[in-house]
């Protein structure tokens, strides 16, 4: 088949309408706080069954791409993450949307998904294999470097508070060790309660702190109560932000590099992905000090990466049947019934129908961007109702939000702790990124560290002294102090020179 | 009064970090130790054990270093915060926020999801200081946007209300 008879047969109605159906239904999802990109994979994989394979991959994966944007939106606007992906996607675009840059700021979000989406399936495309058997290669030992790498982000997403946001993130950890402990499955901390016996989801935990704890903290307030600025929704700025990426094209290809790395190691996703690109960019770009109070890099690096991480999460899933994250974990189980069998033969076995993926997935990021504007808009029409309207429209779907991911009220109690938490975290000048960071890792790091250490009967050498292990522990170095370490090289060469 | 909740605050977190700290090395004690062979495993306890220990540290820390911290701190708290929160309207609406939101889980068993949420929207959009017309439309439609949002489209159960089902 040429590449143009498989973008006609894509452009067939029977493939085009399910496609964009879904991908709206993404954009629905991604930003209704609550509603999961993978739930929303959840609810159409009973639909998929009735169209043509080609339609059910268009659907599912326009549905992952448009969601994990879109989960920017409410995080932009009103500091609520739309999906666990856009926990990141707060901290410099809340920034921007309270100076008024909020439309900037999305429309940066638009462009560098749909780059880092586009990046994602490219390396899908042409390094599958190769980047599988390297990522099968990872074992418990390097996956505890990798949850550490991640929980070093701590350090710079504190603000130079490096002590509140290691205290923050040894909240986050011990909040992780609620619930059954995976390796003997004896339950912890959970005091007879069965509802703690699955541990504390941490996307009520994410509505709480970032959410509720704004809508607390303006209601502390005197004065009367604010929201975002909102202008320039009706034309959004994307020369502007193209202009911008442009600017920073490096920063989007390292940031989109990050992301489909991580998205390529078996249980991590996209979420771990934009986190670490984030912190990659604040301690590595020349705006490092301006990265968290508003800046455009810090927009940036998370919304590529979070994206690309898509692309990166079917390596694994196609190439060896092993997810990547929680969408491929449940397509996995439907690929038999599109006629695909994971594994490495996968793309001579079923070359056409690979073919139309990856074609799916390029197209799907030129749909993302019209698709994409108009859920800016009609975000930016929601903003303009009165402030306290929309503060209570916040709360509530906060409420439902938490309710809704496992039909509980106890994640609603979760979820106001949380927001009580934040708050006084946040009157405390303890940063809220590193605890979500702890939460989300504690279990990636706890778990590999445990079975490690039984692997090597108690024996932490093997951790350190592994080829892998020990290039992570060397990269962390260099990101965590690397520009310290130049800068001490560069001043002593500086003073040797001025000497002679 | 202002020095005092702010060293009271400082304090107040530093200890509780100390007391979860403390807590969790010594709850994680009565988990079970796994044996393989003789040999002792890294058990449930082993990383709880490790957080605690580092919680103790950093809130010993925290309350050291937040000691001789502390006049920078009130210098510019006093600057910012003028008055007493405590006894202020914002306060008493702080309050009634979060207790109407402990109390919506009850509120909507009690009376259903149409009534409740309804009820409950107009209660909480009067604390935001909304006008008694933006708010019962609001309420309108957030009730109406969530049934079709959640119970249509995400297949959401709600509670009927005790109310309703008691027949």
């Amino acid at each position: 088949m040429t590449i143009w008879s498989i973008i006609g047969d894509l452009f067939s109605l029977k493939v085009l309408i399910p496609w964009i159906l879904a991908m709206l239904f993404g954009l629905f999802v991604g930003a209704t706080p609550g509603l999961t990109a993978t739930m929303g994979v959840a609810l159409l994989i009973p639909l998929t069954y009735y169209v043509d394979p080609r339609a059910a991959f268009a659907m599912i994966l326009g549905q992952s791409f448009t969601a994990i944007f879109s989960g920017d939106i409410p995080a932009t606007l009103i500091r609520i993450p739309g999906t666990p992906a856009s926990g990141a996607a707060v901290l410099d675009g809340f920034e921007m949307a309270k100076k008024g840059k909020g439309a900037l700021a999305l429309s940066l979000d638009l462009l560098g998904s749909a780059f880092g989406g586009f990046f994602g399936i490219l390396v899908l495309i042409f390094t599958a294999p190769l980047l599988a058997k390297f990522a099968l290669k990872f074992t418990n030992f390097e996956y505890f470097w990798l949850g550490v790498f991640g929980l070093s982000m701590t350090a710079i997403l504190s603000r130079g508070k490096i002590l509140n946001g290691f205290i923050s993130a040894l909240i986050g950890l011990a909040i992780s060790t609620i619930g059954v402990d995976i390796t003997t499955g004896y339950p912890r901390f959970t005091f007879g309660n069965p509802n703690l016996i699955g541990g504390i989801s941490f996307i009520p935990v994410m509505i709480g702190l970032f959410g509720l704890s704004e809508v607390l903290k303006n209601l502390t307030e005197k004065q009367e109560m604010s929201s975002p600025a909102i202008s320039g929704f009706e034309k959004l700025p994307l020369l502007e932000a193209a202009k911008i990426l442009w600017n920073y094209k490096i920063r989007v290809l390292i940031s989109s590099l990050i992301g489909v790395f991580i998205g390529a190691l078996p249980g991590t996703g996209a979420d771990v992905a934009a986190w670490v690109a984030y912190g990659v960019a604040k301690n590595t770009s020349k705006n490092k000090n301006e990265i968290g109070t508003g800046h455009v890099e810090g927009v940036i690096a998370p919304t590529c990466a979070n994206n690309a991480a898509i692309g990166g999460t079917w390596i694994p899933a196609f190439v060896f049947g092993i997810p990547g994250d929680t969408i491929t974990a449940i397509v996995l189980g439907a690929m038999l019934i599109y006629g695909l069998r994971p594994g490495p033969n996968i793309f001579s076995e079923s070359k056409n129908l690979m073919d139309s993926i990856f074609a799916i997935g390029l197209i799907s990021q030129i749909f993302l961007i019209p698709l994409g504007i108009l859920g800016i808009r009609a975000s930016g029409k929601i903003l303009k109702l009165p402030r306290n309207i929309i503060w209570a429209g916040v709360t509530f779907f906060s409420i439902i939000g938490s309710y809704a991911i496992n039909n509980n009220f106890f994640d609603v109690y979760i979820m106001l702790l949380s927001g009580l938490l934040g708050f006084f975290l946040e009157m405390l000048g303890v940063p809220l990124a590193p605890l979500i960071l702890g939460l989300i890792l504690g279990p990636m790091i706890e778990n590999n560290l445990r079975v490690g250490l039984i692997k090597t009967h108690g024996n932490f050498l093997p951790f350190i002294t592994r080829p892998y292990s020990l290039a992570i522990i060397i990269f962390m170095f260099l990101i965590l102090f690397g520009s310290n370490i130049i800068s001490f090289v560069s001043r002593v060469f500086r003073r040797k020179n001025e000497s002679f | 009064m202002r020095k005092l909740n702010i060293k009271i605050g400082n304090a107040i977190f530093g200890t509780s970090l100390c007391i979860l700290g403390s807590f969790m090395i010594f709850y994680s004690q009565t988990f079970p130790k796994v044996h393989t062979g003789g040999d002792v495993l890294t058990g449930p306890s082993f990383f709880p054990t490790v957080i605690g220990i580092l919680m103790i540290a950093l809130g010993i820390f925290y309350l050291i270093l937040s000691y001789f911290q502390q006049a920078k701190v009130e210098r510019k708290y006093n600057q910012e915060n003028k008055g007493n929160f405590f006894k202020s309207r914002e306060f008493f609406n702080f309050l009634a926020f979060v207790a109407l939101t402990a109390l919506y889980p009850t509120i909507i068993n009690f009376l259903g999801f149409f009534v409740g949420t309804f009820l409950f929207c107009i209660i909480l959009m009067k604390i935001l200081q909304a006008k008694w017309i933006n708010a019962i439309l609001s309420s309108l439609i957030i009730v109406g946007l969530t049934w079709i949002i959640f119970v249509k489209i995400a297949s959401v159960s709600f509670p009927v209300g005790i109310i309703f089902t008691s027949k």
